[in-house]
């Protein structure tokens, strides 16, 4: 490469920022994270790395919490990350001592954007090398969804990942996204799995989903069990070999 | 002036504080002030004090605890956010400026499995674990109730009536006129806020 790739605030002659695009491939190295909105739910996704044997599986934490009503799922460099949930979890507190109401999603999205946009611009700095996709419950009850990027862009879905699968994953998301695959927690789950499966292999027990939605007025978070998440995958796997099995059928024909 | 109430055993702990908002020391501003701050789903927070501080210290304990849990997954034990109040203080009356506030804190602590109940001053005198407690001038002939009727074992409803007997002596023997208490108990089973002690 040549000098522009040295300092993040010099622009190449046509136009790039590389250690900003550097940050983007660290992302797209990162392991796959699926995020959907649900009709009344936010459901998140993600593909663990297989855990060494001796490693408390405990400790390896691609979804967090950053306040009640708020989770994110990121694809790049976990120490990264760390430091920018963190930052986030402090806004969401700060957010509610100043101003009594729990932040919106998109506030904290664009907090987030905006520490990442900073980091950017100023000299003496590195980009975060992590993508974010942030779902959550607004106070008037409409679940969002967030993705940000390195750069400090950051957009609204209804469906979006990020990470090594990213490509796959939404093209699938592109095609099967719909209200009716959306309407309840049980379908937007099996779409998050299926679009999943698109890049882990099946059989697979590297995923960790977790949920969102309201109960009775009031907002619950949970992370599927192991147990929850074989169930769903062999309810998948199961219709796609009954589709394979349908598909070979009429070709016969 | 203000009044707070705090009653425990080993299964629950019942927090009452009046409602009232006095103005220069002499004048019933508001009836119905909330002097409560939730800090978990078993644990909570009755503060009394100059006005502003408590509004500051109540918010920014509330917030600073809530971090933690999300920062951790589970929230704080009664003694641990008692610890970190009592420190709070301490280190604000060695600084530039003090928080003036008298709390008492109440929670259910389910490793422990028992209830906890105690206080701290705007001096940062902390105790722990206490099976009764009072906050303001009506506290000193309570704390004589307390002393002759208070059993390690008593029911909910004997420990409630107790409350409302140390609440109706206040009411006898205070000069002020203080309109009602907000009662909330905690248990094994969670936090209910009960209904409001009126006259």
């Amino acid at each position: 490469m040549n000098r522009y790739d040295r300092a993040i605030t010099i622009f190449s002659p046509d136009g790039h920022l590389f250690q900003v695009e550097y940050a983007q491939e660290a992302v797209k190295k990162g392991s796959t994270a699926v995020g959907v909105r649900g009709k009344d739910c936010i459901v998140i996704g993600v593909e663990k790395k297989s855990i060494p044997a001796l490693q408390d599986d405990r400790t390896i934490r691609k979804i967090h919490m950053i306040d009640d009503h708020v989770m994110l799922a990121f694809a790049g460099l976990s120490a990264d990350a760390r430091v920018l949930v963190d930052r986030a979890r402090i806004e969401c507190q700060s957010y509610k001592l100043t101003l009594e109401d729990p932040v919106t999603v998109a506030y904290i999205s664009r907090y987030i954007a905006n520490t990442k946009q900073r980091f950017t611009q100023s000299p003496g700095r590195r980009p975060f090398g992590i993508s974010m996709l942030i779902g959550g419950f607004d106070h008037d009850g409409t679940p969002r969804l967030f993705k940000t990027e390195p750069s400090g862009a950051y957009y609204e879905y209804v469906a979006n990942a990020t990470g090594r699968g990213e490509k796959p994953v939404r093209e699938y998301l592109e095609e099967q996204y719909s209200e009716e695959n959306t309407v309840d927690e049980a379908t937007t789950l099996k779409l998050v799995v299926k679009s999943l499966a698109q890049v882990v292999p099946p059989g697979s027990q590297n995923i960790e989903i977790a949920v969102m939605k309201k109960v009775n007025d009031e907002l619950q978070q949970r992370v599927l069990s192991t147990e929850e998440i074989e169930a769903l995958l062999k309810v998948v796997e199961t219709e796609r070999v009954a589709a394979e099995a349908e598909e070979a059928a009429s070709k016969k024909k | 002036m203000h009044f707070l109430v705090g009653i425990s055993t080993e299964n629950y702990v019942i927090l009452a504080a009046d409602k009232a908002t006095f103005a220069y020391g002499a004048i019933l501003a508001d009836s119905e002030n909330d002097k409560e701050y939730r800090l978990g789903k078993k644990l909570t927070m009755m503060c009394i004090g100059e006005e502003g501080d408590v509004a500051q210290f109540g918010d920014w304990t509330k917030r600073n605890l809530q971090l933690y849990s999300v920062r951790n997954g589970y929230e704080v034990s009664p003694s641990c956010a008692h610890h970190f109040v009592r420190r709070s203080i301490a280190e604000g009356l060695r600084s530039q400026d003090h928080y003036t506030v008298d709390v008492l804190i109440g929670g259910y602590d389910d490793k422990e499995d028992k209830a906890f109940l105690g206080s701290v001053d705007y001096l940062a005198n902390g105790l722990g674990q206490q099976p009764y407690l009072f906050r303001g001038f009506c506290g000193r002939f309570c704390y004589a109730i307390m002393d002759r009727e208070y059993k390690k074992d008593m029911t909910e409803a004997e420990g409630l009536a107790l409350m409302n007997k140390c609440i109706g002596e206040a009411k006898r023997r205070f000069v002020a006129n203080i309109p009602g208490y907000k009662v909330v108990i905690i248990d094994k089973k969670g936090y209910r806020k009960l209904d409001d002690v009126l006259f």
